[in-house]
């Protein structure tokens, strides 16, 4: 009964966090003040200091995760809807989307190598571009953990979503379709967001190369990635 | 009369829309489960949701899935995607020594690869895309 009570109180907690913090963020308009940050911070903090573990969270965790695996597959569907623009543009895209991800996962994990960071950071960070959901999966394939994978991908998701416009513009990047790849790519959904701002094809372009670099990752990762380790 | 009326007409409206959501979720599910199941049996090192996402997108291709069988649920649930993570991300507390000590020596292959994917992308398509609209002239 105990534990049935601990577990109703912190699906509670976290979804009137989540929904508070959804309203922050919308009237704040800090980009990196995320809801999932947010809630993140509020949710440990209140559980450390009224002396919950994880333990007694993880309960709760199952239950509130439920759902992500069929809102992942739902990817599929802004896919497809993209499916006339994807077709036109294909070669380029799959070439910039292969280029992109081989090479910021190779840096990711070389220098992370080099930081001396131990196999478990490194793994973790193997992933930090791809979407959070798909990220997860692939780090509990190759030995990483999916909650630092997760803390990893949003860190770069909100990197790229405050730097990368004037990045790609500082190294001269201006067709459209270029940076809405590049910012779907490094950044997946925060860069997602971010980029719609500029037009309907960039945003357009960001939701296909997001989804488009999860699978192929997913594809090379249990291969590229052990052989880098 | 009327309010009440269109108090009760609202609450079907909203309950046909519940259970709209919900079946169109009911289906999410089974793909994601089929995607799952094979990913298991035939000991392929994929994520089964990736599987399940090739699977929709290939039903959606076909014209065996319609659109609007899924809109429904899959533009919430997409929307509010982020919730997903913060009970994942909460299991951080139990790494916090790690990040006290370790979490000067993330920064550096964070920053570097994110300039880098943004980079390589970036140029490479407008490389590619430069030259063919070139060719096109």
């Amino acid at each position: 009964m105990q534990n049935t009570t601990m577990t109703v109180f912190t699906i509670f907690l976290t979804i009137s966090i989540y929904f508070i913090s959804l309203k922050i963020y919308q009237k704040i308009k800090v980009p990196f003040l995320t809801p999932l940050l947010i809630s993140t911070t509020a949710i440990i903090l209140i559980l450390i200091s009224s002396g919950v573990t994880f333990e007694q969270y993880k309960p709760g965790k199952a239950i509130m995760t439920f759902l992500l695996g069929p809102a992942t597959v739902g990817l599929a569907l802004p896919l497809y809807l993209n499916r006339q623009l994807l077709r036109k543009m294909l070669i380029p895209i799959l070439i910039g989307i292969v280029s992109g991800s081989i090479s910021t996962l190779t840096t990711a994990v070389i220098l992370a190598k080099l930081s001396g960071l131990d196999a478990l950071l490194v793994a973790s960070m193997a992933t930090k571009s791809i979407t959070a959901p798909i990220a997860i999966e692939i780090s509990r394939i190759i030995g990483g953990d999916p909650a630092i994978a997760v803390a990893f991908v949003v860190f770069t998701g909100t990197l790229g979503s405050m730097i990368g416009t004037s990045f790609l513009s500082l190294c001269k990047i201006n067709s459209p379709v270029a940076r809405g790849l590049a910012m779907g790519l490094s950044a997946h959904g925060q860069g997602t967001a971010t980029i719609l701002q500029e037009g309907q094809l960039q945003g357009a372009m960001a939701g296909v190369a997001m989804a488009l670099s999860a699978i192929f990752v997913s594809f090379i990762a249990p291969f590229y990635i052990p052989w880098l380790l | 009369m009327s309010a009440f009326r269109r108090f009760f007409s609202c609450k079907e409206n909203n309950l046909r829309k519940t259970l709209k959501i919900a079946g169109q979720t009911c289906l999410l599910w089974v793909i994601y489960y089929a995607g799952t199941w094979i990913v298991n049996y035939f000991h392929i090192p994929l994520p089964g949701s990736v599987l399940g996402i090739i699977i929709l997108f290939v039903l959606l291709s076909m014209g065996v899935i319609k659109e609007q069988w899924l809109s429904a649920a899959v533009n919430p649930l997409l929307k509010h995607l982020a919730f997903f993570f913060i009970p994942i991300a909460v299991e951080l507390m139990q790494w916090g020594d790690l990040f006290i000590k370790k979490g000067h020596l993330l920064f550096l292959p964070l920053v570097v690869s994110t300039l880098v994917a943004l980079l390589a992308t970036g140029g490479v398509v407008q490389l590619l895309t430069k030259n063919n609209e070139n060719s096109e002239e």
